[in-house]
């Protein structure tokens, strides 16, 4: 916020009628139509109670004040000798979580989250009891980590929820859940979760810090929007954290020694730190056999290696056609076309691209019909005018296919866009172009260190150990030791027995 | 838990090294090989036999993949090496000029002594470069790596 907002009056006053003036000062409630105010006289004396409408549960808030206005019934003179009113009114609160402030902008901001406030008339603290219930959906099945076997619960987009069912998976003391508010406008809840003992100090140390630096007025975009203040993206493609919004894969995550930071109103939480290989692997893996996790692993590998590196290579062999080794003489086009087929390359990914973008904001009913305008005007009609040959369709559907395995969104378009750049290296510098960027990608991929984590890390630099967990999908008895990229406080998992 | 930490143990430091030079060796002589498929380069994992005068078959598949195996074991030298003379420099950067001072050494100073292998000059520009990539992929993978657990057994030691 560019100008800080300065009122007066920080403390609540004595006298009910000052105070329902500040409140009125600051928040106009006859101009918001879910702000409001209810006034009683309880034992002589004026209560209001304050609440927004929209957030709070009424059934609630009406058994609290069935509660105070019970205190009319009782004998005054005997109880107001035993309590002053203040602490019978507190006595009469019926809620677990009541809280008492003298702090106006206390109030407003608890007010503002859903919570209601009662104003004692002679009283200089105000009651806030947590009284909140905030429109949102029941946990379901995330639509992007969707798996055969396991728990079909998701992250939702209510905090308090995610904290939960997180909790629900690691009833370790250790965990802790630690609640800051950013944004200067929005107060946002984000929580910092991790297991003390096992996360590493400086890691929280430095992540707290940056959460706290950031000065901004909203986050309504939420999680993204504390991402790219956590670690410098500047233009680089690569996604440099892990979203989830699968609790079990979260919590295995705090276990190895990772953080996690939950934002409110988002149904994903960041994993942090994240290293290029956490994208590539799929909480079905761990659901499945180590052997057949494994087989699936591997088929996504080789679904992603070809989808980035194939494709450019063909389009080399086409354009060098001297390249060609003996055994596989019969790759290239064998008919002729009219357009080149750098040309033609480009225009398929770009089609391909089109199309995918189209599908994901197209409603249900119509991905039918823009499925049969992509599969059959464009493919087919393409090649039967020539514009585009069968094979270039062949190999900018493998490139999308080998996308798609990619379990992470945001690493499948990055690499997307590696690949694009490969068919344009290639196009232009031929052989030269194909492997100067591979070095080159490589080099600035190695180069990245998100949070002081190596990007490529286990395989650059290597640690043997950490690379056979990727490479197969290792039994978890044989898993003994966290991974040591987090620099776990107790790096071991579990003992031999 | 100092107790747990007895039992369960991350390897020593020399046998990191030991299997960082044959993995790093093998993988790379693997891409290699798949660049001499490729013609990317007209010297293959073979070069290493072109030093010697041992008949035809080094030039067949079973000359690449057996010198594959040799350079494998020839990395883990190399690898060592780096460890003593160059792990404390920190970062990935040495490990390229490393990989490029390696190339350097092999395709220019020791060019005149390796049978069937042209003067640098007379080279395709393609096996120059893919071959040069390669090194210093190579020079990356090995001192990073070196490099990198230098710096995390310092950091655990302290």
């Amino acid at each position: 916020m560019s100008k800080t907002i300065e009122h007066s009056e920080k403390t609540l006053t004595r006298s009910i009628k000052k105070n329902e003036k500040i409140f009125n000062d600051r928040l106009n409630i006859d101009a918001s139509f879910d702000v409001g105010v209810r006034k009683l006289w309880v034992l002589g004396k004026e209560l209001q109670l304050y609440f927004v409408n929209s957030l709070s549960d009424e059934v609630i808030a009406t058994q609290v004040l069935r509660e105070l206005m019970a205190l009319e019934k009782f004998d005054t003179k005997t109880d107001s000798l035993r309590y002053s009113l203040d602490d019978q009114v507190k006595n009469h609160l019926a809620h677990i979580q009541v809280d008492q402030t003298d702090k106006v902008d206390d109030c407003i901001f608890h007010l503002l989250s859903g919570l209601i406030f009662v104003l004692i008339d002679g009283e200089s603290e105000a009651f806030i009891v947590d009284v909140r219930q905030y429109p949102g959906r029941e946990p379901q099945e995330p639509d992007t980590e969707r798996v055969t076997r396991g728990s079909r619960d998701g992250y939702t987009e209510n905090i308090i929820e995610n904290a939960g069912l997180t909790r629900r998976r690691v009833r370790d003391e250790h965990l802790r859940n630690e609640i800051i508010q950013i944004g200067e406008r929005s107060h946002t809840d984000i929580v910092i979760s991790y297991v003390n003992g096992i996360t590493d100090p400086d890691l929280v140390a430095v992540i707290k810090k940056e959460l706290e630096n950031i000065k901004v007025d909203s986050l309504t975009m939420a999680d993204k929007v504390v991402e790219e203040y956590i670690v410098n993206q500047g233009w680089n493609p690569f996604p440099l954290v892990r979203y989830t919004e699968r609790p079990d894969v979260a919590a295995t995550h705090l276990l190895e020694g990772h953080v996690l930071v939950m934002v409110d109103t988002s149904p994903t939480v960041i994993i942090l730190p994240t290293t290029f290989f956490h994208h590539v692997q799929h909480a079905e893996e761990f659901r499945q056999s180590t052997a057949v996790g494994t087989f699936l692993r591997w088929i996504r590998f080789i679904g992603l290696l070809a989808a980035i590196f194939i494709v450019p290579l063909w389009l080399l062999l086409v354009l060098q056609p001297d390249m060609i080794p003996e055994v596989i003489d019969y790759v290239g086009p064998s008919d002729d076309s009219n357009v080149p087929i750098f040309a033609q390359m480009l225009i398929g990914e770009f089609g391909v691209e089109l199309i995918r973008m189209a599908a994901i904001h197209t409603s249900a009913p119509l991905g039918t019909a823009l499925g049969f305008v992509a599969a059959l005007l464009v493919g087919e009609i393409a090649i039967d005018v020539g514009l585009l040959t069968a094979e270039v369709i062949l190999y900018v559907a493998l490139g999308a296919v080998g996308i798609f395995a990619s379990p992470s969104h945001e690493m499948g378009v990055a690499l997307k866009m590696v690949r694009i750049l490969f068919i344009l290296a290639t196009g232009l510098f031929m052989s030269y172009g194909y492997v100067i960027a591979i070095t080159i990608v490589i080099i600035l991929m190695a180069q990245m260190k998100p949070l002081n984590k190596p990007y490529l890390w286990p395989f650059l630099p290597f640690d043997p150990k950490g690379m056979w967990q990727i490479l197969a999908r290792v039994g978890v008895p044989n898993m003994r030791l966290r991974p040591r990229i987090v620099d776990p406080k107790d790096p071991v998992r579990q003992s031999k027995s | 838990m100092a107790s747990r930490h007895k039992e369960v143990k991350d390897w020593p430091y020399a046998v990191k090294t030991l299997v960082t030079g044959i993995v790093g060796g093998l993988f790379w002589s693997l891409i290699w090989y798949l660049a001499y498929f490729f013609n990317f380069t007209t010297v293959g994992p073979a070069l290493f036999w072109m030093a010697w005068s041992v008949g035809d078959w080094k030039e067949q598949p079973v000359g690449q993949w057996t010198a594959i195996g040799i350079l494998s074991l020839v990395s883990i030298i190399i690898t060592f090496l780096y460890r003593y003379i160059l792990a404390r420099v920190r970062g990935m950067w040495m490990g390229i000029f490393f990989g490029a001072i390696l190339w350097f050494l092999i395709f220019f100073v020791a060019n005149p002594f390796i049978i069937g292998l042209e003067p640098l000059f007379d080279m395709e520009g393609t096996t120059i470069v893919t071959t040069l990539c390669l090194f210093i992929l190579y020079g990356l993978f090995i001192g990073y790596s070196i490099s990198y657990e230098h710096e995390l057994q310092q950091y655990e030691s302290s």
